[in-house]
């Protein structure tokens, strides 16, 4: 169980404390709801590349992290396809200094063409060291604009192709930073060794007179439903063994079948003793290794089975291996004990999860992004309550054929 | 309205708050160290042995026997064995260094007894199936084949051999062939000689309540002893000549470099002041290399030095991953960042930043009872225990910026270093 305050200030700006005093250290979390989602299509990787430029001082600090190195911290910082996430941890004394520094970017960022040439230099190797000089590293990109036929989610966070960071003007930089990066579209979550009315007081003096942006947020389309089966074949890669990737739409993060799906693939390859472990490497070895996940965004995300196909095995016999498992899910009783061994397994990572601050920290201001901050305590009881005949109900729906896009990624 | 050119105040970092722990020896010599947290729910185990691979008869037997414990034991199957771990929400990993091996398990306290007794039924009682080796040689020798079409890990490999040399086992080279040659019974072997109480350490933290460490007494003094431990000295490295050397790797998008040379033990009394030395080089976010290269010549996402502390040695590298282009330029900016700091003092406001930084990190690695665990187990490894933080952070305090580049003058010499690149 996770306690925590919260308040709002007059600009819109969301202020959450979650005391620990078993660390001596805070951190300082600061969410914008700003992700690769809301970049226009011809101008890709601009929120992650935007999150770089984030680092380049403000009027009244000359430079943010040489500032928070001195008062023996660390910082760093992640965009998704929905959000941009920046965090501080520091000795908890020095806590102040974390409000000064973000609220100063947050309004009075140092825009300036060099900084953001040298950034798209550090993004585009960036680029290439994830995604291109890196075995499977292109698949996403591959895959996404093939899955999604409107939303923005066809795109990869860091973007379609270098040359979209490198076309990125200061003009699209100033309306981007004017746009999102407002206090009513921020919220700020600190845990740690501080008390809360000393961080809301801090949250007033540092950010209470930054105005609101009135800017419109433009609507994101709606992925229609698939229809069809899709399918695609990469061939001649650089790579050692072949992959599969079999990719089925399923619901946003808020809807119920969300958390059903999430137990049905903790089911599928949670842990060494799941399913597709035990069935498809261990004992058939189909497989050398494979995973069942889901993305969890935000809007309509996907359900992936994704896996290396061991040696002498074709695809024909790696897809049917997955069809089956498929089948068995939805035909045959799960049995009691199975169940349970989820329901602990989530029980157990809360658990650990909650003995880092900086982790509270990050789901605090992520579930009051999803609109309900208390989901942070009462998901818990949500998977509990999904029942084994409601899971194989959904995986007869989700896992149909005409929701399905598959990959094949050939070796040489 | 405020001021805004008023920072708040920065206040001077705290000493480290060292939590007590306890050592206890069980009858068969297993050595027991606890560190008790009563505010936890969850405990930690991990099990230490000496059979790193330092002490394997033949490539990747270390990795292969501890990977294998989990496969099969005289009373369960690997099946059974994993889901019993994860019905009780329990996690179990491994991790082998050079002398080390080790097992991870993480629990509920109120799920303490079951997988403690299976952990160590694991230890004693594996049996090491020929049909699951067989399938985990052969995944791993694709996941192998997939590091090896990374430029990293090619740089990586090519410096250590150029290093130490081929078979020291400091070097761990490891090639595809090796996968096919493992037989069985070297692992048995090595398994019933290492895998014994004398040299057995038990790391327990977390809420280590008197139940739980009464599970743990009773299942671990089951470990067996062994008579014929055989101590083994890590030979006298067979270093290559010192230049550049370049690994090939077609169509590469980037060059991966590491330049290295030997290193600073954790042990030498300029370990604490070094490591300064080497956090304002290349150990932290604002470093001279960062600096330079990343963030005023943006050829990278981002560049390091790491100081790698090993028994009776040690090696300090830069490694980074480049745009191909600038792969020569990176190498002699590295080189004229190593020169700078050996020949101009560093400025006050640097050391004294770089200072806070590195006190901030120490007070960060021992920060709760896992936090200490961890680091105890690793200093002690050493002989050490964690003294060693007041004594750094005290030595951190006084050393100031003519220390620095005397340092700077001693160990960052361009002239002992391996230039290795690895891309097209």
């Amino acid at each position: 169980m996770i306690q925590y305050k919260k308040r709002t200030l007059s600009n819109g700006l969301t202020v959450i404390c979650n005391t620990d005093k078993s660390t001596a250290f805070a951190c300082f979390n600061i969410l914008y709801k700003v992700g690769s989602r809301n970049e226009d299509s011809e101008r890709t990787g601009f929120a992650h590349l935007f999150e770089h430029l984030m680092f380049s001082g403000s009027k009244h600090v000359e430079d943010y992290d040489r500032t928070i190195e001195l008062s023996g911290g660390e910082n760093n910082a992640f965009t998704t396809n929905d959000f941009t996430n920046y965090y501080i941890t520091l000795p908890a004394a020095n806590i102040e200094t974390a409000f000064h520094l973000e609220s100063d970017r947050m309004a009075w960022l140092n825009i300036n063409q060099n900084s953001l040439d040298i950034q798209k230099h550090v993004v585009i190797e960036e680029f290439k060291e994830r995604c291109i000089n890196k075995p499977y590293g292109d698949i996403w990109h591959k895959l996404k604009p093939l899955v999604y036929k409107v939303h923005p989610y066809q795109w990869p966070t860091i973007g379609k192709t270098p040359d979209h960071i490198a076309d990125a003007t200061l003009e699209d930089v100033n309306n981007f930073y004017k746009q999102f990066y407002a206090p009513n579209n921020a919220i700020i979550a600190v845990s740690g060794a501080v008390d809360a009315e000393k961080v809301f007081e801090l949250a007033e003096k540092w950010f209470g007179d930054i105005p609101a942006s009135c800017t419109e947020q433009k609507e994101i389309p709606t992925e229609p439903e698939q229809q069809e089966v899709q399918r695609i074949v990469l061939d001649n890669n650089q790579v050692p063994a072949n992959a599969i990737y079999k990719v089925y739409h399923m619901p946003a993060r808020t809807e119920r079948n969300y958390y059903v799906s999430d137990l049905i693939s903790d089911i599928l390859s949670e842990g060494d003793s799941s399913r597709l472990i035990t069935h498809l490497v261990k004992d058939r070895n189909i497989f050398s290794s494979i995973d069942a996940y889901i993305t969890g965004d935000m809007d309509a995300g996907l359900f992936i089975f994704c896996g290396k196909l061991a040696e002498g095995i074709t695809f024909e016999e790696a897809e049917e291996a997955i069809n089956k498992e498929i089948e068995l899910f939805i035909n045959t009783p799960i049995p009691q004990r199975e169940f349970e061994k989820i329901i602990h397994k989530r029980e157990a990572q809360l658990c650990f999860g909650e003995i880092n601050y900086q982790n509270k920290a990050a789901n605090l201001a992520f579930f009051e992004m999803l609109g309900d901050i208390e989901l942070i305590n009462a998901e818990k009881e949500v998977y509990e309550n999904v029942s084994v005949s409601e899971m194989q109900n959904f995986a007869k729906h989700l896992f149909r054929k005409e929701n399905c896009t598959t990959l094949h990624y050939k070796k040489r | 309205m405020i001021d805004r050119n008023i920072a708040p105040k920065i206040f001077p970092l705290s000493q480290p708050v060292i939590m007590e722990h306890k050592t206890e020896i069980l009858p068969n010599g297993v050595e027991l160290v606890i560190l008790h947290d009563p505010s936890q729910e969850v405990f930690k185990v991990d099990i230490m042995f000496k059979a790193g691979a330092a002490y394997q008869p033949q490539r990747l037997i270390a990795t292969t026997a501890i990977n294998m414990l989990g496969e099969g034991t005289s009373s369960h199957t690997s099946e059974q064995i994993s889901e019993l771990f994860d019905y009780y929400g329990a996690y179990i990993g491994e991790h082998v260094s050079m002398i080390n091996s080790e097992l991870c398990l993480i629990g509920l306290c109120k799920y303490a007894e079951p997988v403690i007794n299976l952990t160590a039924e694991l230890i004693i009682d594996s049996i090491f199936p020929e049909k699951e080796l067989g399938i985990f040689l052969k995944n791993r020798k694709q996941q192998f084949l997939i590091q090896c079409e990374k430029t990293s890990y090619l740089a990586r490999k090519e410096y250590m051999l150029r290093m130490y040399g081929d078979g020291h086992p400091y070097s761990n080279q490891v090639d595809a062939e090796d996968y096919d040659l493992l037989e069985r019974e070297l692992l048995v072997e090595f398994h019933k000689e290492r895998y014994a109480a004398e040299n057995c350490k038990v790391y327990i933290s977390g809420n280590v309540s008197d139940e739980i460490l009464g599970y743990i007494r009773k299942a671990f003094s089951e470990i067996p002893n062994c008579y014929s431990l055989n101590e083994r000295y890590i030979p006298k490295a067979k270093p290559s000549p010192i230049g550049k050397y370049h690994v090939t790797k077609e169509k590469s998008a980037q060059n991966s470099i590491r330049i290295g040379k030997s290193g600073v033990k954790l042990t030498d009394p300029d370990y604490p002041e070094f490591m300064l030395l080497n956090t304002i080089f290349g150990g932290y976010f604002s470093s001279r290399l960062m600096a330079n290269i990343r963030e005023e010549k943006g050829y990278t996402y981002g560049i390091q030095s790491c100081n790698l502390p090993m028994y009776n040695a040690a090696n300090w590298f830069i490694a980074t991953d480049v745009n191909k282009e600038m792969c020569q330029a990176t190498i002699d900016e590295c080189f004229k960042e190593m020169r700078n700091l050996a020949e101009k003092p560093i400025g006050k406001e640097e050391f004294n930043r770089a200072r806070q930084y590195l006190h901030g990190e120490l007070l960060r690695e021992l920060d709760g009872a896992f936090a200490q665990s961890d680091m105890l187990r690793h200093k002690r490894s050493f002989g050490l225990d964690l003294g060693l933080y007041n004594q750094m952070i005290k030595r951190i305090s006084t050393c100031d910026p003519d220390r620095i580049q005397e340092l700077a003058a001693r160990y960052l010499r361009p002239e002992e270093c391996y230039i290795i690149t690895a891309g097209e």
